[in-house]
Parts: C-alpha cells; sequence; structure tokens
C-alpha cells in the first residue's frame, strides 16, 4: 500500500513531515507508510529488539528524564517519556553499574539508529514525490 | 495489569565482571547490521540482505577484536 503526497491530498512538505514524525512515533511507521513494509517491519523489529532487551538488562530506571541519555532515548519513540514517568514518578526506581551502563547504550543507541531510519523515510518520501511530479 | 506486563522491567539483572559480559555486544551489534543494511540496500532480497548484515556484523566484531588486542598489546608494554 505505497502512498504519496497526491494519493493523501497532501502538500509535499506535509507528506515528509508525515513519514517523519509516524517513524518517530512507531519504529519503521515511516517506511511503511511509503510503500515498504519489508524495510519498516525489520526496522520495527530490530530496533523494538534492542531498546526491550536494554530495559530488559537495566530495568526501567535507565529511561531517567534526569541524564543525558534520555536526549538519545526519546529518538526511539514518544512513548519513552511514559517509561521515563513510570519508573521515576509511579514505581521509584533506580539501578547502578554495569546493568544500567548497558541498559542505558543499548536503549540511547535504539535510539539513535531510529533517527537514522526516520531520515531515511524522509529522503525516500522526498524521492517518491520527485519521482510522482515527473511523471 | 502493569504491574504484570512490567514485572520483568522492574529490576535488573546481574551482571558479573566476567570475559562471558562481552558477549552482550553481540546482539546490539547485530541490530546496528540488520538495522543499517535495512535502510542501505536498494532492493530487500532475502539471499542479499543476510549476506550483507552478516559480512557487516563478522566486520564490526573483527574490528572490535582487533581494537582490543592492539590495546591489550599497548598495556602490555606501557604497564608490563
Amino acid at each position: 500500500m505505497r502512498q504519496t503526497a497526491e494519493k493523501l491530498k497532501l502538500p509535499h512538505l506535509g507528506f515528509l513531515f508525515l513519514a517523519g514524525v509516524l517513524g518517530w512515533w512507531i519504529p519503521g511507521a515511516g517506511h511503511w507508510v511509503i510503500g515498504q513494509p519489508k524495510r519498516a517491519a525489520i526496522i520495527f523489529i530490530s530496533l523494538t529488539f534492542a531498546f526491550v532487551l536494554g530495559i530488559y538488562i537495566g530495568s526501567i530506571a535507565v529511561i531517567d528524564l534526569k541524564t543525558p541519555w534520555f536526549w538519545a532515548q526519546i529518538l526511539y519513540s514518544p512513548a519513552t517519556v511514559y517509561i521515563a514517568h513510570l519508573s521515576g514518578s509511579v514505581y521509584h526506581l533506580d539501578s547502578f553499574g554495569r546493568p544500567r551502563e548497558i541498559g542505558e547504550i543499548y536503549t540511547a543507541i535504539a535510539g539513535m539508529l531510529n533517527l537514522l531510519c526516520v531520515v531515511n523515510a524522509v529522503y525516500m518520501a522526498h524521492c517518491i514525490n520527485i519521482k510522482e511530479q515527473n511523471e | 495489569m502493569m504491574n504484570c506486563c512490567l514485572a520483568g522491567f522492574l529490576a535488573p539483572v546481574y551482571i558479573g565482571t566476567t570475559p562471558a559480559a562481552f558477549l552482550l555486544a553481540l546482539p546490539l551489534i547485530a541490530v546496528i547490521a540488520v538495522a543499517y543494511k535495512a535502510i542501505k540496500l536498494e532492493k530487500l532480497e532475502v539471499i542479499t540482505f543476510v549476506r550483507e548484515s552478516s559480512i557487516l556484523f563478522g566486520s564490526i566484531v573483527a574490528f572490535m577484536v582487533l581494537t582490543a588486542v592492539i590495546i591489550y598489546a599497548v598495556m602490555k608494554v606501557i604497564v608490563g
């Protein structure tokens, strides 16, 4: 189901924005909306695996609003803010040492990889629009 | 319900200070290789994708091992 700016009746920039925001909210959704379901599935499964493994190793306390790691972790999805709220304000959790470090690295790298995927989804959406305009 | 879903995620797992702890890098390297190749390859075909991802995974592991060996050798020379 390939969507384009014309099919969705969106301006060029609006379509790019949609691909970018969807890709941020759900990893891989940006690729799915531009008609790349295989890429979307691979991105979703691999990044979610890394993120979930990270919070399994270090507990949800690795998502901490007060650390600089949070700015990389939030790139995975806005749901990260809710996890930070749960760990900080609801369960009052904390973790230390090696599990925390490994959990932070896993979740932050999942976030930064998602940024790479979002940029790629926006670029592919741009290429699709240009191709359609030329046709 | 929330407690049940989060049960495994509320306490960190135990990771000992052993050489085996380095194996925790492998899933992350695999994820990096797979995600990178998923956006890099122009056409996604199973065989090409698996081959390219495996090559990238192997090269990252090889260079990390090489770096570790070099650092170990340098430390041996300097510290003894």
